[in-house]
């Protein structure tokens, strides 16, 4: 009798134990990814920011050469290091996308209470890109082909290329032509004019200044092809250096 | 420091903080003295300014006005308003709308170049948004050289900003409200693209713990030298297929709702808008020429030594000397008196030895500008400047009301004791 009262309480025991360990792992799983995800997400909004903010906080600078440009490889350098994190350590491929639609959910709390409620803007001036299905896109060619090589020419390729149709439905009704005393703005412009910004006149706008104008007047296209070219070139470089990074090594050291 | 000791000081600077937070502090300049004083003096000399009226409800009318000189003696080591400027507004945020601003009758939608030495006019219309009290300034942005600030004034504006409504015509007929146009598109897309992006991460977080058995098996796969994908399903290959393909569909689907919302559209503009050509220089009917300027800090005095040619027919006397947006009075010619608390006015300012400038007179005068502004507006700053140049547009008064306006400047000398 004793022996099997033993053995029950044996079994009870690693019951426990196994609850305790989901219980802890559970816990570290939220703990880390928070952490992690957060903190990387942080970190892009702040250097988004800083860098090539404007062509993200104004209507008035998301052009057909810089736009779909320059935000969009800056965007990915976070999202492709914690991929490749993310994808060493777990197989998880769910970083771009984690990041993306934090970064999302940021840039909204930023124009909503820093730009609307206290700079007085409108929404409809400030209003964030759409980047969350170009993250889905590279997160799910990352699971389709299980191939970094593939998911940098295919993935990041359509994160480039695919931006502008994207947030196009956004973004065209501020494209129509409007006549304003005597010449002829988009909807865009006629915001960035009446709304005043003082420190921010229009010759600072980063719009329209390239020299791509080869092909016509296949600006966006053209555009869009480079971006995508650059963004697989990012997405290689920020994956080999979130590697590097992952390393444990880096760890000890701390 | 002892515990207590830290408790308490602990506890006083908690108490500041609540404080601050509590105490508003109305901020009641926007940066006006913090430029150089060479760069408010020998820049752009803003003058005839009007900014009126000065009480306005939500949705009414307010017109800023006047002229503006660029000065000759733009200061070498500042890019000029010949590369490009944009004239602008300060008004704390955009608390009017800007409806249209020209220079000289040329509409200044788009940014422009301006030459040195040169005299301009500008209006700007401006419609009031949000109710408060706000400081008003005509401001020319210069490229790489930064905000020309003018002369500033209190408007109170009154009512609700819910009143205010901001709508223009499309030329293919839509009606835009820019205060929230498109808004609800913007919102929904945003709305589905966030539903798509979390049901992604719910579908990999749906199993609980994920991490450290993931960590787990990836770790041990590798040891084993086997191959890690192994952890990605056949379920999940399928998932990612049907996420792709949802995601591309929306993308084209959204692109081709947008090419049918706004079939017809046009590239940001960019363009500079010209002015015209060989603009003359501003005439005046009288020569000026410094032959020495000294400042007296202790005493906050400006002298300047003038030799004055007066070609015209008429006898003029020095009325006022304006100087970084400062004016200067001389109260034997006019009466100036400043128009708000903030208004950069000295009444009694200026004192003139040399009496009037017969016509065809050639004549020596000195004029005295002495004023706390000078301190105040961190004027006397200018000897930290690297030329210690000063300048200002001195304005000649007629019998009769007319007057001659023309820039004076040259080394400073300052005297210490």
């Amino acid at each position: 009798m004793p022996q099997t009262g033993g053995g029950e309480e044996g079994v009870r025991t690693a019951d426990q134990q196994a609850a305790t360990r989901r219980r802890l792992e559970n816990t570290v799983d939220m703990a880390l990814f928070a952490v992690i995800v957060f903190a990387v997400a942080g970190a892009t909004v702040f250097v988004m920011s800083v860098t090539i903010g404007d062509w993200e906080f104004w209507a008035d600078w998301k052009d057909r050469r810089y736009w779909p440009l320059a935000p969009v490889a800056a965007l990915l350098i976070f999202p492709a290091g914690l991929a490749a994190a993310f994808w060493s350590r777990f197989r998880l491929p769910v970083a771009c996308t984690a990041v993306v639609l934090l970064y999302s959910l940021m840039r909204w709390l930023s124009a909503y209470f820093n730009f609307h409620i206290f700079g007085g803007f409108p929404l409809s001036f400030v209003w964030p890109s759409i980047f969350i299905p170009l993250a889905i896109i590279i997160d799910c060619t990352l699971v389709i082909t299980r191939s970094v090589f593939l998911t940098g020419l295919i993935g990041a390729f359509l994160w480039g290329l695919l931006v502008y149709p994207v947030n196009w439905p956004l973004l065209a009704a501020f494209h129509e032509p409007i006549t304003y005393n005597g010449e002829m703005l988009t909807a865009a412009d006629l915001l960035g004019y009446e709304y005043i910004r003082t420190g921010l006149p229009e010759y600072v706008r980063v719009v329209e200044r390239t020299v791509l104008r080869t092909f016509g007047d296949a600006v966006t296209p053209l555009t869009a092809v480079f971006s995508g070219f650059i963004c697989t070139l990012v997405f290689y470089i920020a994956w080999g250096a979130g590697l590097v990074l992952n390393r444990q090594a880096w760890l000890k050291k701390l | 420091m002892t515990r207590p000791g830290c408790r308490a000081l602990t506890s006083i600077a908690g108490l500041a903080l609540v404080l601050a937070m509590l105490i508003p502090i109305v901020a009641t300049a926007h940066g006006e003295r913090a430029q150089q004083a060479n760069t408010r003096m020998r820049t752009l000399n803003w003058y005839d300014v009007e900014i009126s009226p000065a009480k306005i409800a939500v949705g009414e009318d307010i017109k800023v006005r006047g002229r503006f000189r660029t000065s000759k003696l733009w200061p070498e080591h500042i890019p000029s308003v010949e590369q490009r400027v944009f004239l602008n507004v300060g008004a704390g945020g955009p608390n009017f709308i800007r409806t249209a601003s020209n220079i000289d009758g040329i509409s200044a939608v788009q940014s422009t170049s301006l030459e040195l030495g040169k005299d301009y006019s500008f209006e700007i219309d401006m419609k009031a948004r949000r109710p408060g009290r706000f400081h008003v300034h005509p401001i020319v942005n210069v490229l790489d050289a930064g905000s020309m600030v003018g002369p500033g004034r209190w408007i109170e504006i009154t009512g609700s900003q819910d009143d205010f409504v901001n709508t223009v015509e499309s030329m293919f007929g839509r009606e835009i409200e820019l205060e929230s146009f498109h808004l609800k598109s913007i919102v929904s897309w945003h709305v589905l693209w966030f539903v798509i992006g979390g049901a992604w991460l719910v579908y990999w977080f749906r199993q609980r713990p994920l991490l450290i058995p993931r960590l787990r098996a990836v770790d041990e796969l590798d040891e084993k030298g086997e191959d890690a994908d192994e952890l990605i399903s056949p379920t999940d290959i399928k998932v990612a297929i049907v996420f792709l393909a949802v995601t591309l569909l929306i993308i084209v689907g959204g692109f081709a709702w947008g090419e049918r919302d706004a079939p017809i559209t046009i590239p940001l503009r960019t363009a500079k808008t010209s002015m015209p050509d060989n603009k003359p220089f501003p005439q005046a009917n009288i020569d000026v020429s410094i032959s020495e300027a000294t400042y007296r800090i202790p005493g906050r005095s400006f002298r300047m030594k003038l030799t004055v040619d007066n070609r015209s027919d008429r006898t003029l006397r020095v009325g006022e000397f304006l100087c970084a947006n400062v004016r200067f009075i001389n109260p034997e010619v006019r009466t100036v008196e400043p128009i708000d608390e903030h208004d950069l006015v000295a009444s009694h300012g200026l004192r003139v030895e040399g009496g009037p400038i017969a016509p065809g007179q050639v004549s020596t005068v000195e004029v005295f500008a002495e004023d706390a502004l000078w301190e105040t507006q961190r004027l006397t700053r200018m000897i930290n400047d690297p030329d210690s140049v000063i300048a200002g547009l001195l304005f000649f008064y007629a019998q009769d009301g007319s007057r001659e306006i023309v820039e004076v400047g040259g080394s400073l000398l300052p005297i210490f004791e």
